[in-house]
């Protein structure tokens, strides 16, 4: 089954290459996570988030090449950090969320029947709730005080369903084909085929699901993070920085402090879904191109 | 069809009931009241003991969840904590906002959305298919409030500094209508909450748009392939009424079915936007009332939000059944 799945990612490979968007995107998204993750590293956070008065709204110069924020701090390196903990908690509710609904979804489409119906109506029930209201909600009842408590909150509310349904449907379908009998009646444990015999199979659709869960997940946290309902203070992500443009004279007199922010996830989440636009032509024979 | 219609309705009644309950247990664990904002260092030791006693906050959470039901059933949502009015004048005050808003933004929403996927179907893999895709990833990759703010910077500010004498809408601050057009009533008031509504909704109806454009363009490309097409171009129908009699009217029925997500999204981006815009909707104000800890009006919120999200979804079917005839014979 690993030839399967090597040759899913070769087919993504493949599609991505064609795909001039798709290439400058990988390559951009690539590049701008190496500066954002190896600059971070050696970035001295601490100095970097300190205060300094002297040097508060002043407009970009040599000295700061973005300017810097009401607080005195130089804009670009806060956006390093704060970029790092926007997709920090972008991948970790992206993959934490992914594989619960991979387990929830290949369960369901699995075994089908009672489990399936039984799964399926509490997974609507879920559905029901207004994703980003509950979010909040228990953001403010919680007061995470760490990324990770955020990301949790975001995961359970939010972050599985999705991927249950995608998977659940694949799976529903996969588990008609004649191998998965074939292989039941040979004997082989449930766990097995499901794991090591249908999930190879879904792997394009997998990963073209999962790069628009990404991408999706990163505009959450923006919009969460610039009601200030999102990280907790204190960490700087893209949201938060674009907050300061709910004051209106800050808009309109200091527009460094916000618009690199906003353009920077807004270019982050133009990639992922560049790329992701061409795993999804390769998960589906319909719109490959030949 | 009234007996699918039934059954569905059927099913809301305990997921509304499941509903109510996760809702209130999270609500009853919640932190802090705003009760507390009422006591001040010279109150009587005790005073706000006696306050929450009166507010029936002490008391196990399965009675005041079974005051909380028989209430609902009688139409009272409880007294807001902050403003110390019914939660329903609270609500009722921005509903209708929203509401307005929401109007706006479909029906935006569908007016940039229709030609772009007919455009984008018919010319399938040609240019304009290519500028419309290119736009639906701009659009799928643009976070609600990242263009909120790009619209009030670029129009309400006039940043572009296009030469006129004021800038062509009202800034944000300003809420739904400004107090002068308000009291000179008429044709102006209208005018003004028009001027209000522009940015927010065609915010909203230029992200939501994605959706039903992929629909519509995927929906035609298919149905163009198909036989009865092939037959009524063969037998020398004009190539415009093949588009508007035999393609758009199969392809516009998943847009139909997608109504209910819709305007399922247009209410919860509702949220992100009368926040930017700060609009006086409901979606602002359960924003305010976390901030305040006012949960009677957060919890009836997301209540009303999870009903609308649930009625929506019933009127698309409807909606379906009424344009399929297939479906309806089932």
């Amino acid at each position: 089954m690993n030839v399967n799945s090597t040759s899913h990612f070769h087919a993504m490979w493949r599609e991505i290459r064609r795909d001039k968007l798709a290439i400058i995107g990988l390559i951009l998204f690539v590049g701008i996570m190496l500066t954002v993750y190896v600059w971070g590293f050696f970035l001295n956070e601490q100095e970097a988030m300190r205060m300094d008065f002297r040097n508060m709204n002043r407009a970009p110069s040599a000295a700061h090449i973005l300017g810097t924020d009401d607080m005195g701090r130089d804009m670009v390196q806060l956006m390093v950090i704060a970029a790092r903990n926007s997709l920090n908690i972008s991948f970790l509710v992206t993959i934490v969320g992914a594989s619960i609904g991979i387990l929830l979804g290949l369960v369901m489409g699995f075994y089908a029947g009672h489990v399936d119906n039984v799964m399926m109506r509490i997974v609507n029930f879920w559905g029901m709730i207004p994703g980003i209201m509950m979010i909040i909600l228990l953001r403010s009842l919680l007061s995470p005080a760490t990324i990770w408590g955020f990301s949790w909150i975001v995961i359970g509310v939010f972050g599985w369903t999705t991927m249950t349904f995608t998977i659940r449907v694949m799976a529903l379908r996969q588990g008609r084909l004649d191998y998965v009998s074939a292989s039941k009646t040979l004997g082989t444990p449930n766990i097995v085929i499901m794991f090591r015999e249908v999930l190879p199979n879904l792997v394009s659709i997998l990963t073209s699901g999962m790069t628009l869960v990404l991408a999706g997940n990163m505009g959450l946290e923006t919009g969460l993070s610039f009601l200030g309902l999102g990280l907790p203070p204190g960490t700087p992500s893209l949201g938060g920085l674009l907050s300061v443009a709910r004051n209106l004279s800050t808009m309109q007199q200091r527009p460094w402090q916000w618009l690199p922010p906003a353009l920077l996830v807004f270019i982050l989440m133009l990639c992922i879904n560049f790329v992701g636009q061409a795993i999804n032509r390769s998960a589906d024979a319909k719109k490959r191109s030949v | 069809m009234w007996k699918t219609v039934v059954r569905r309705l059927l099913i809301m009644i305990p997921q509304l009931v499941a509903l109510s309950v996760v809702m209130f247990v999270i609500a009853w664990f919640m932190p802090g009241d705003a009760l507390r904002g009422l006591v001040g260092p010279d109150s009587p030791p005790g005073e706000l003991t006696r306050l929450r006693q009166e507010a029936g906050l002490l008391d196990p959470w399965y009675v005041q969840y079974g005051r909380w039901i028989r209430d609902i059933s009688q139409g009272d949502f409880g007294r807001s904590l902050a403003h110390n009015v019914p939660v329903t004048t609270v609500i009722g005050e921005r509903m209708m906002n929203t509401v307005r808003l929401s109007i706006v933004t479909t029906f935006l929403l569908y007016l940039f959305a229709i030609p772009m996927g007919i455009v984008a179907g018919r010319r399938n893999g040609r240019l304009p298919d290519k500028i419309v895709l290119f736009y639906t990833f701009l659009a799928l990759s643009m976070p609600t409030v990242v263009l909120a703010l790009l619209m009030i910077f670029a129009f309400a500010f006039n940043a572009f500094n296009i030469p006129v004498d004021t800038a062509w809408f009202p800034l944000p601050a300003m809420g739904t209508i400004h107090v002068d057009a308000h009291f000179a009533g008429g044709w102006t008031a209208v005018a003004n909450r028009i001027q209000h509504l522009i940015l927010p909704s065609v915010t909203g109806a230029l992200l939501g748009s994605v959706g039903t454009i992929y629909f519509l363009r995927n929906e035609i490309i298919d149905v163009q392939t198909s036989d009865f097409v092939t037959t009524a171009r063969s037998k020398g129908v004009p190539e415009g009424k093949v588009y508007t009699r035999h393609i758009l009217r199969n392809a516009i029925l998943p847009v139909a079915g997608g109504m209910g997500a819709s305007i399922a999204l247009v209410f919860t981006g509702s949220i992100f936007i009368e926040s930017v815009f700060t609009y006086q909707g409901m979606g602002l104000l359960f924003i305010q009332s976390i901030q305040l800890r006012d949960w009677p009006v957060a919890n009836t919120l997301i209540m009303f939000y999870a009903i609308i999200g649930v009625v929506a979804g019933l009127l698309a079917d409807i909606a379906i059944m009424i344009v399929d005839p297939r479906i309806r014979i089932k």
